[in-house]
């Protein structure tokens, strides 16, 4: 994460009107450094899960909308209001400098969750891609073409999509059972370290699925090129099988004394 | 029920999420012509909540080739 820029001190002589504030507008005394770094985090945060949520649009493959990403951005908003309403001077008595950065790492957890429901959106439908362009081949015609998909892309994909749809499943919990977001959540640090990780991880998830769609034309260009050997190794196939099965009957019809040799 | 200030308004939840269902979605495509948003949401190209969930189990639990 870069370095948030400087804290920048200045007062807005309208946010402090007197028709404008509501009922004993509280002290701050929340150090300007901490509100520029958890402001940093939300705006990495939230653009780290718009791009996902971008992708994972593009990628899906009914060209349909899952709206959770949207709705988790919907309640960080929702945070950030109240924690600025708070330093605008209008939030109110009960609220204080640590309710801004508990609504700040409240926004932080809903960006978070935000980030991992479009994760989850955007690897189902690579997955689902990657299965849709791979059915069509042998596995023998995959083998020849990505040497490294049954060893490694394989189970790289598996790996990362459960990795996620794991993540998901325990916020989903969190957010079931209406209880606060998990320590995890809580810490914005940490929720952005996450973030970063998993970022990569899908970077490299979308890599692989663009790696599989580019070699399509050449997995159709094998396919048609041992198109012949194919074939002669299916009729072969058949034929020896068909011999098998012709002794066998006689061998049956011989023993049960319905034919003679 | 009355309509509340701005201010008292402030610190309170919004609403639960209600469930994306079949009959929502049914909804907004009826209501398609009025809407001036997102083309999915407007031709009704919205994944409702169970329909999500089976897709994303099945294709889970489908091995890659």
């Amino acid at each position: 994460m870069s370095h948030p820029p400087e804290p920048i001190e200045q007062e807005d002589p309208d946010l402090k009107d007197p028709n404008l504030v509501p009922v004993g507008t509280p002290t701050l005394t929340v150090d300007g450094l901490q509100i520029q770094t958890r402001w940093a985090r939300l705006v990495e945060i939230h653009n780290q899960a718009k791009s996902i949520a971008l992708l994972a649009e593009e990628f899906d493959p009914d060209s349909k909308l899952f709206f959770q990403p949207a709705m988790e951005l919907r309640h960080a908003l929702e945070h950030v209001i109240r924690a600025q309403a708070v330093l605008a001077g209008m939030g109110g008595k009960d609220t204080d400098g640590d309710y801004v950065l508990h609504s700040f790492d409240k926004a932080i957890g809903h960006e978070y969750r935000a980030f991992f429901d479009a994760a989850d959106w955007l690897s189902v439908s690579i997955r689902q891609r990657i299965t849709k362009t791979l059915a069509r081949f042998s596995n023998r015609c995959v083998d020849a073409v990505l040497p490294d998909y049954y060893k490694q892309l394989r189970p790289e994909i598996d790996q990362i999509c459960r990795k996620i749809a794991e993540i998901r499943g325990a916020k989903d919990i969190a957010r079931n059972t209406n209880s606060d977001i998990d320590d995890k959540i809580g810490k914005s640090a940490e929720a952005i370290e996450e973030v970063d990780k998993y970022r990569d991880v899908i970077a490299r998830l979308t890599a692989i699925a663009e790696r599989i769609q580019d070699s399509t034309p050449a997995l159709l260009d094998w396919r048609r090129k041992n198109l012949c050997s194919a074939l002669l190794k299916w009729v072969l196939g058949a034929l020896i099988g068909g011999i098998i099965s012709a002794i066998f009957t006689a061998w049956v019809l011989i023993y049960l004394g319905l034919a003679k040799p | 029920m009355r309509l509340k200030g701005w201010q008292e308004v402030l610190l309170e939840d919004l609403p639960k999420d209600s469930p994306v269902t079949p009959e929502v979605v049914e909804m907004t495509l009826k209501q398609g012509k009025r809407f001036r948003g997102s083309m999915r949401v407007s031709t009704g190209r919205i994944w409702t909540d169970d329909d999500y969930e089976k897709r994303r189990r099945k294709i889970l639990a489908t091995p890659l080739p």
